[in-house]
């Protein structure tokens, strides 16, 4: 049922795909403030101390183990 | 046809041709742009928590264009463990083991065991466009005293309606080597993520994005320095933890990005996850970015986690069962994280600050504050809160 839902969620995108902005009218999509993880190296640092925080993180790099550190 | 007819089709055909040489270009732009540019970053990330835990972690990457259409990312990390609360028979939060980071080969104490906790993690990436896609495979090799980890990563996006959608697959393969020093054995982890990711471009101020991740986890799933204490016949013993040895884990999200006045935007999150253990998680996030000034941004974020606890998690056992476990990100509770980002941006000539003048240079500034609450107490110091603080300095230098 999850699943559907996420897949009617693509497929209710795909159709938004009509919709396509001109590439003169983005140039404020390009602005720093409105680029989705615009420094990946910077949010793969806040996702790492996340890994071993909640059960229901990581999975999208190198793990550890040891302590495993709280 | 007439000479005038003629003149006036070579004019409409030399228009078309012009139109398609500046659509093409402006199309080839926008992709040559998604390649990551020229740049070394360098990060001194620290955490510390009420745990008695603190790990450093700098990191150095460096990204280089190699050719038109191809680029090359190379990273290395170091975790420093300098105090972990890793084994405790005590109901007090004190620190038993003291890492070889920090005692640099003394023993931390009369009868407690030297851990030595340095991770190193290198990283060799590699981007490549390909048509109107991004072919990125990653290479990763984690290595520590007690466990090694070799990942591969591959993604592919495709852009199409004119820069306006993608669709993103990816794959994760991660191959783990696990050694605990209390222990004679070695055992594997194995791990295989899919994802499923697509972008759609909505509007000129507001981007979609919806994520979905299956993970296959396998082999030894549970962290051994980890024990359970069960009391038998009124007395204590501490038994290893046992996992199912297959966890599926899958997870869909989505996020929406609004730039709602020239200065500020805002991006509102939200994940589902479930997995084979019964865990199920809801994840709300918010982050606000605005111009404080041509060169200064700031960001401000807001992140909550609820989540249930895995099957087989108890606050005690009475006796030894079939799986078993003291692992508290495997019980109930919920996270909050608050994230305050500062980005400086070099390219400011009036300001009297000479390191802010070169457009070249960019300073981070990242602190984030977390507080984990659980159901039932952490098995070895019987504390439900977990309090931490993530700090991050970071200067990226585009060239």
């Amino acid at each position: 049922m999850k699943t559907r839902i996420f897949f009617l969620l693509i497929a209710a995108s795909l159709l938004s795909g009509c919709v396509t902005v001109k590439p003169w009218e983005k140039e404020g999509l390009s602005d720093p403030i409105m680029i989705i993880d615009e420094n990946p190296i910077n949010a793969g640092i806040k996702e790492h101390f996340l890994d071993y925080r909640e059960g229901v993180e990581g999975a999208t790099g190198a793990e550890s183990g040891g302590c495993g550190c709280g | 046809m007439p000479q005038v007819q003629k003149a006036a089709a070579a004019g409409v055909v030399k228009k078309i041709i012009l139109f398609l040489l500046f659509f093409f270009n402006l199309y080839d732009i926008g992709i040559a742009q998604l390649l990551p540019a020229n740049e070394t970053q360098v990060n001194f990330s620290g955490y510390f928590d009420d745990f008695n835990v603190s790990v450093l972690y700098p990191s150095i990457s460096v990204t280089k264009r190699v050719s038109e259409s191809t680029s090359i990312t190379t990273r290395y990390l170091v975790d420093m463990i300098t105090a972990a609360s890793i084994k405790s028979h005590t109901q007090a939060p004190n620190v038993d083991v003291v890492t070889s980071a920090s005692t640099k080969g003394g023993n931390g104490g009369d009868d407690l065991p030297t851990f030595d906790e340095v991770r190193h993690e290198f990283n060799i990436g590699f981007a490549h466009l390909i048509g109107s896609g991004i072919l990125t495979l990653d290479g990763l090799y984690s290595t520590e005293s007690d466990y090694t980890s070799s990942t591969f990563i591959g993604n592919f996006t495709q852009y199409f309606a004119e820069n306006n959608a993608s669709l993103q697959l990816g794959v994760v393969r991660s191959w783990d080597k696990v050694f605990p020093k209390t222990k004679d054995w070695k055992k594997d982890k194995n791990v295989i993520t899919l994802n499923l990711n697509f972008s759609q471009i909505i509007s000129k101020d507001l981007i979609l994005q919806l994520l979905s991740t299956y993970t296959n986890n396998n082999g030894l799933l549970s962290d051994n320095y980890q024990l359970v204490p069960i009391s038998i016949n009124g007395t204590d013993s501490l038994f290893d933890p046992i996992h199912p040895d297959l966890r599926i884990r899958r997870a869909a999200a989505f996020s929406l990005k609004y730039r709602f006045t020239e200065n500020s935007s805002l991006q509102l999150g939200y994940r589902y996850y479930w997995d084979s253990w019964d865990i199920n998680a809801n994840t709300f996030s918010a982050d606000y970015e605005r111009y404080l000034s041509k060169h200064i941004i700031l960001g401000v974020g807001w992140r909550t986690n609820l989540q249930t606890s895995a099957f087989f998690f108890k606050p005690e056992y009475s006796e030894p069962e079939q799986y078993m476990t003291t692992d508290i990100k495997l019980d109930a509770g919920y996270s909050n994280e608050l994230q305050l980002d500062l980005i400086l941006s070099g390219g400011d000539r009036q300001n009297f600050l000479p390191f802010l003048k070169d457009e070249r240079v960019q300073y981070i500034f990242n602190l984030d504050f977390y507080w984990r609450h659980t159901d039932s107490p952490y098995w070895f110091n019987n504390m439900n809160n977990l309090f931490a603080t993530n700090v991050n300095i970071g200067i990226r230098y585009r060239y």
